[in-house]
Formats: structure tokens, sequence, C-alpha cells
């Protein structure tokens, strides 16, 4: 055998044990811990659309699998999910929310920079949220706003050919203007989002749901703010979170594990050769309606 | 009228080969066995702080174990089956046992033994100094010596 391939056969078989053992070890097989899940980034369902690297979005997917070991793994006694996130996508976001919400152990949120929509909907299904004095928090409200370049269009001399069969199958495409009844079709819609999420954020916070109405207009509070508020119950940090739930599990000393998504080096490989590829995708990409809780 | 023979001769390799073989099985090893295993350390950094205040962490313990098998296995395995590893490969030198027998597996696990452990590796290669066959103290132990075949003119 050639003495180049022993030493690839060698090398990716330490990569392959090593991958094991990461695996292994990561889930924590020896001590009782504390495990942070940070949920950083726009949510989206895959967590696409996001930076060069692909490193940047938190995917619901990712995060429901997180939850769901942390939920099996009987060494884990709390969870605090870490949010820097300016909320994302709606149904990646309840998603998230109904898993925190069914997860079986004490669970916490620190808002870090940013915990606002969408995270502030995953933040309500915690036991306990945790935000610095400075953070941005809140935003309960729904936007699908978009860019129209029908005038635009019209100045060079650009025609959109209408060719649909359903008379709304083109709603929101960014070639014309929407009709006073779509936007009202529209409005209803995002109408709808927004009272189930003024619902979800009640029930969480254990709230009347007039007082969530009365704060959710797509305002972001400061961390003082929200706290005066009753959208958050503590100020502090990640450090305050853990000495907190220390208390409330009556353990004095524990371990804290920080769960992140491991990229290998193919995984990062391919993340670069999807986003260049996604860039020169993107010119040709159909612009349509998309219901964001941001 | 004099002769002149080019001859194949096993030279010491030179510590700068070494030295640049080395980095590379390094990197080698960091890519293929840290990499995956150092979340566990960057994510645990609190695993760091109980490790300061607790005297110990299974996990921290575990990685550690491993990151050392790992690196013993990889120079000891591509050294017993080909003599070389990566950065010796590259550099072109290779391994031999100094009593003219192949190497053997004890053999291959005594000289790279001391490679996970900085402190005693420092010692084991400050013995190089001291030795015109540029022979670490544990390659001394192993009766094993890291060589560069070159041309003798007579």
């Amino acid at each position: 055998m050639n003495k180049w391939s022993v030493v690839l056969i060698v090398l990716v078989i330490i990569y392959a044990a090593s991958n094991i053992a990461a695996n292994i070890i990561g889930k924590g097989t020896f001590e009782d811990k504390i495990v942070i899940i940070p949920i950083k980034g726009v949510i989206t369902v895959d967590g696409g659309d996001s930076g060069f690297y692909s490193i940047s979005g938190a995917s619901s997917d990712t995060i429901l699998k997180q939850i769901e070991e942390v939920s099996k793994d009987k060494t884990v006694k709390g969870a605090i999910f870490e949010i820097n996130s300016p909320g994302g996508a709606v149904v990646a976001s309840q998603e998230i929310a109904d898993a925190v919400k069914a997860l079986n152990k004490t669970k916490y949120a620190v808002i870090r920079e940013v915990g606002a929509s969408g995270a502030y909907w995953v933040a309500s299904a915690t036991d306990k949220i945790i935000a610095s004095p400075m953070s941005i928090t809140g935003s309960i409200g729904v936007i699908s706003s978009y860019l129209e370049f029908s005038k635009l269009f019209e100045k060079y001399g650009v025609d959109y050919e209408r060719l649909v069969s359903g008379e709304r199958k083109d709603i929101g495409v960014p070639y014309r203007d929407l009709t006073d009844e779509e936007r009202k079709l529209l409005q209803k819609k995002l109408a709808l989002v927004h009272e189930y999420f003024i619902k979800e954020v009640a029930k969480n916070r254990k709230m009347n749901e007039d007082e969530v109405r009365k704060v959710a207009t797509g305002e972001f509070y400061l961390g003082q703010e929200a706290l005066d508020l009753r959208l958050v119950d503590e100020l502090g940090n990640e450090e305050k979170a853990v000495e907190l739930m220390k208390q409330e599990l009556g353990i004095k000393d524990i371990n804290v594990v920080k769960r992140e998504e491991r990229k290998g080096i193919l995984e990062l490989l391919q993340g670069i050769s999807y986003n260049i590829g996604q860039g020169f995708g993107s010119v040709f990409k159909k612009e349509g309606i998309k219901i964001e809780a941001i | 009228m004099k002769t002149v023979k080019l001859m194949n001769k096993e030279n010491p390799a030179p510590l700068w080969k070494r030295f640049l073989a080395y980095i590379i099985d390094v990197l080698a090893i960091n890519i293929a066995a840290i990499l995956p295993l150092q979340s566990i350390l960057i994510n645990s950094e609190s695993n760091v702080r109980n490790l300061l205040l607790r005297e110990s962490s299974k996990e921290i313990a575990a990685v550690s174990i491993l990151i050392m098998l790992f690196t013993i296995f990889y120079f000891a395995a591509l050294e017993l089956k080909t003599k070389q590893t990566l950065g010796k490969i590259i550099m072109n030198i290779y391994v031999t046992s100094t009593d003219k027998t192949e190497l053997t597996l004890s053999q291959a696990i005594l000289r790279n033994i001391t490679k996970p452990f900085t402190l005693v590796l420092i010692i084991d290669v400050l013995y190089m100094i001291f030795k015109r066959t540029n022979q670490r103290l544990f390659e001394v132990f192993s009766r094993t010596q890291v060589v560069e075949r070159g041309m003798l003119v007579r």
C-alpha cells in the first residue's frame, strides 16, 4: 500500500474516532450539568440565509435536536437558552418555543444584546427570563414588508406580464402594487399571527392578554423597561442565570456545558461552496411573501 | 588514479528537517483529532472554571487522555507501517531501528511516548543537542533513529 494512503487512512481513523468521542463526551455522559443552548442570529427552520460560512443563523431544526438531547439526558438538570437574536420566521420561532415549553427540565432564558420578537417568543416559553439592563427585547409584532419595484420598472419600460391561475397567486410579488383588497387581506393575516403571538406570550408569562396587548405594539424595550413591564424577570447575565438556577435546583456545585453546533471541515467547505452558489443563485431567486416575527 | 564512488548512506536527519516534520505532524493531528474535540473544551468555558475550582473535570480529563492516545497512535502506527509520518514524508526523513532489524510495535510506541507530554518532550528533545546522532532520549531507549538517505562521495 502506498505510504500516502496509509497516512490518509490513519488520519481518517483518528478523525472518525475523535468525532465519535466528541459526540459521547459532548453529551456529557459523566456528570450532572446545566446546559447552555445558544440561539444566535435570525431564526429560521434551516438556519439558512446566513453569512459566508453559514454559521450566523439559528436553525430551529438544530435547536430542536439539542432540546431533544437535553430532554433525554438524565444528567442535565437545567437548560439556559442564551439568546442573541432579533427573531425570525414565525414557524421556526413557534417550533422552538413549543419545544422549550415542553422541555421537562428547569429552563431559563438569558437575553444578551437582543432577544426580540420571535426570539422573545422563545424566551417567554422558559421559566425565567434574565436580561441585561441594556438588552433589546420585546418587539412583539409581525412584519411582512417587502420592496416593490413596479415604479422603477415602469421608469425603464419593463412590464410585468401577469399570468396566474388563481386570482391571488401572485399576491406580494415585487413587480406590481398591491390592490386595496390584497393589502387588507395580508394585513388581516398579519393580525391573526400577531394575536396568536400575544396569546402565546400571555400564556407563557402568565400575564393578562390585555396587559400583553398594550405592550405588543412592535416596540422594543430595554432590559430595565422590560422588567418594569413584567416582560423579563431579572436583570443580569449568564453567570447570574447559572447562580439562580443553582439556587432553584438546590445544587451548589454543578458543571455548566455550552452546546454549540459543531462544524466539521467538510461542513465548513460545504457551507462556503453553498453560499457562493447561493450568492449566484439569489440573482435569479423568485421573490415572494414572507411572514416574519422580526 | 583516484576512484570516485557514489553510495547510499543513512545520515542522521538534520534538526531543522525534524523540527519542520514535527510542525507538519502537529498540524495534521490538530485537524484530525483536536478539531472535533475542541468544541468540548471551548464550549465548556465554565468547565475550565470548574476545573480550577474543583481540581478536576472528567470531561476535560477524558478529552486530554484521548488527545494523548490519538497523538501516540498517529506517530506509532505510521512509523510502524511506513517508517514515516506525514511530516517525515514531506521532509524525506524516516525512522530506522539502530539494531538493524525491522521496527517493532514496542519500539514505535516507546519512541513516541513523550510526544503528548510537553514538559517531558522538552527534556527528551534537549538530549538531542548532546548526541551526535541527533537522537532524542527516548529514541536511545527504543534503539531507533531518524535518518535521511544521503549520497557520500569517496
